[in-house]
């Protein structure tokens, strides 16, 4: 019984294909009888509006998706080092190793994937409790094509600005103050110093994304995005103390 | 409903699909709505609903215009408008199919189900008579191709009434069929019967 109906079923499918075909037909005729009615039907203009936010909270949604996969693709096989930067250095033609040591003091505890960034002052007393002044807020005067600025986080004494084009790719631009620490992927990553004016820098490319970590006074900043490394450095060179009012 | 929200449309080629099916179709969503639910708050929910729905089945829809489009956005507004006319009356999620008297089958012949093309037209229009959500279903099986997970989705309706709905229409289908065979029968018999005076 039921292989034949099986059979009889592979016998109809092209009847019951047809069948839909002809019920779809119908339908959208049905649908074009209706024209008149439909516009003599008072709409509602709150519904265009629903719509528009519904697309653009999708738009938001889509981007905060790619952002983090982004980033949990940084983070999954992260090395942790500890910068400690001395401040007023001077860094000119010093080997990673004596840049490590003197200037950012780079002490490496690097462990099985993860790394950790940290920036601090290395003369005088510290400060406790640094706290970043918002009203003193770096901003990029200059951004690659399409860019805007599309969320602003703070997180603690850190701020996060993200910039993203049409095509949903991002540029995360973040700053705190000297003694925040970074988390950072240097698994296969290529680790080299650029000179961001007249500061040191340290520019890390893993695949098609560039990260770059410098300083601005006592203001630790860094650009992570899938940018080529003439832009990133020309973001960073463009960056500039911008008041609150 | 905001939980769906958190359903993304994954692309930007995906929100211009959807910006412009809403563009061609609101108004027809909102005219089905509300005459189905015969309020302009329910008939703006239900479209709305509707239209987080299509988000889902975005993939499948390749051309705006086309009757199989059409017939998508027609079924996924009226399902969306019954199910929320059903949840404002209260009533019990029973589907009419599943009570009405059961259509028994019986296994036909073979070759009494062999059709020619012209007459597609005619059963379609038979079934629809029976029962419209029959001929819907078939539709949405056979010419759009969803399996009973995605029908049951669209329709509002769970997977075992899926199922059963389509099983009935098939039935529904093949006893129209057999009905037509019989009265052919009987008109060739009746001409043969002249035939010998």
């Amino acid at each position: 019984m039921k292989v034949h109906i099986e059979e009889e079923d592979k016998l109809l499918s092209g009847l019951y294909y047809q069948i839909g075909k002809q019920y779809a037909e119908h339908i959208s005729k049905e649908l074009e009888d209706l024209d008149e009615a439909v516009n003599q039907l008072d709409y509602p203009e709150g519904l265009n509006a629903w719509f528009q936010e519904f697309l653009q909270e999708n738009e938001k949604k889509e981007q905060n998706v790619r952002r983090r996969k982004q980033l949990n693709g940084f983070s999954r096989r992260a090395a942790i080092f500890l910068i400690v930067i001395i401040s007023g250095f001077a860094l000119t033609t010093l080997s990673v190793e004596a840049f490590r040591l003197r200037l950012f003091n780079f002490v490496t505890e690097i462990k099985d994937q993860y790394t950790k960034i940290d920036i601090k002052e290395n003369s005088g007393p510290q400060e406790e409790n640094i706290e970043l002044h918002l009203d003193n807020t770096f901003y990029p005067a200059y951004m690659p094509m399409d860019y805007t600025l599309t969320e602003s986080q703070e997180f603690g004494t850190m701020r996060i600005m993200i910039f993203s084009n049409k095509e949903g790719k991002v540029i995360e631009i973040a700053q705190s103050p000297i003694g925040t620490s970074f988390q950072v992927d240097t698994e296969n990553a290529v680790t080299s110093e650029v000179e961001i004016n007249n500061v040191k820098g340290i520019l890390i490319v893993k695949g098609n994304v560039r990260t770059l970590i410098w300083t601005i006074d006592q203001t630790a900043l860094y650009i992570i995005g899938q940018i080529k490394e003439v832009e990133i450095i020309r973001i960073a060179e463009n960056v500039t103390f911008k008041d609150k009012n | 409903m905001m939980l769906l929200f958190l359903m993304c449309i994954e692309n930007v080629e995906d929100r211009t699909k959807l910006e412009e099916i809403y563009v061609k179709y609101h108004r027809y969503m909102y005219f089905i709505a509300h005459d189905i639910l015969r309020d302009p708050h329910s008939a703006q929910d239900a479209v709305q609903t509707a239209i987080m729905k299509v988000v889902k089945f975005l993939d499948r829809i390749n051309d705006i215009d086309c009757n199989k489009t059409k017939h998508l956005i027609v079924t996924i507004i009226k399902s969306t408008s019954i199910d929320l006319y059903r949840q404002k009356k209260k009533e019990t999620n029973l589907h009419s199919d599943l009570v009405d008297e059961i259509t028994h089958f019986q296994a036909s012949n073979i070759e009494d189900l062999v059709i020619k093309t012209s007459e597609v037209h005619e059963l379609m229009r038979k079934l629809i008579v029976i029962n419209p959500d029959y001929a819907n279903i078939l539709t949405l099986k056979f010419y759009h191709d969803f399996n009973d997970k995605e029908i049951a989705q669209l329709l509002n309706i769970s997977h075992e009434n899926a199922r059963v709905r389509l099983f009935r229409a098939k039935a529904a289908l093949k006893k129209i069929i057999g009905s037509e065979r019989s009265k052919d029968l009987e008109y060739k018999g009746m001409c043969e019967n002249e035939g010998s005076y």
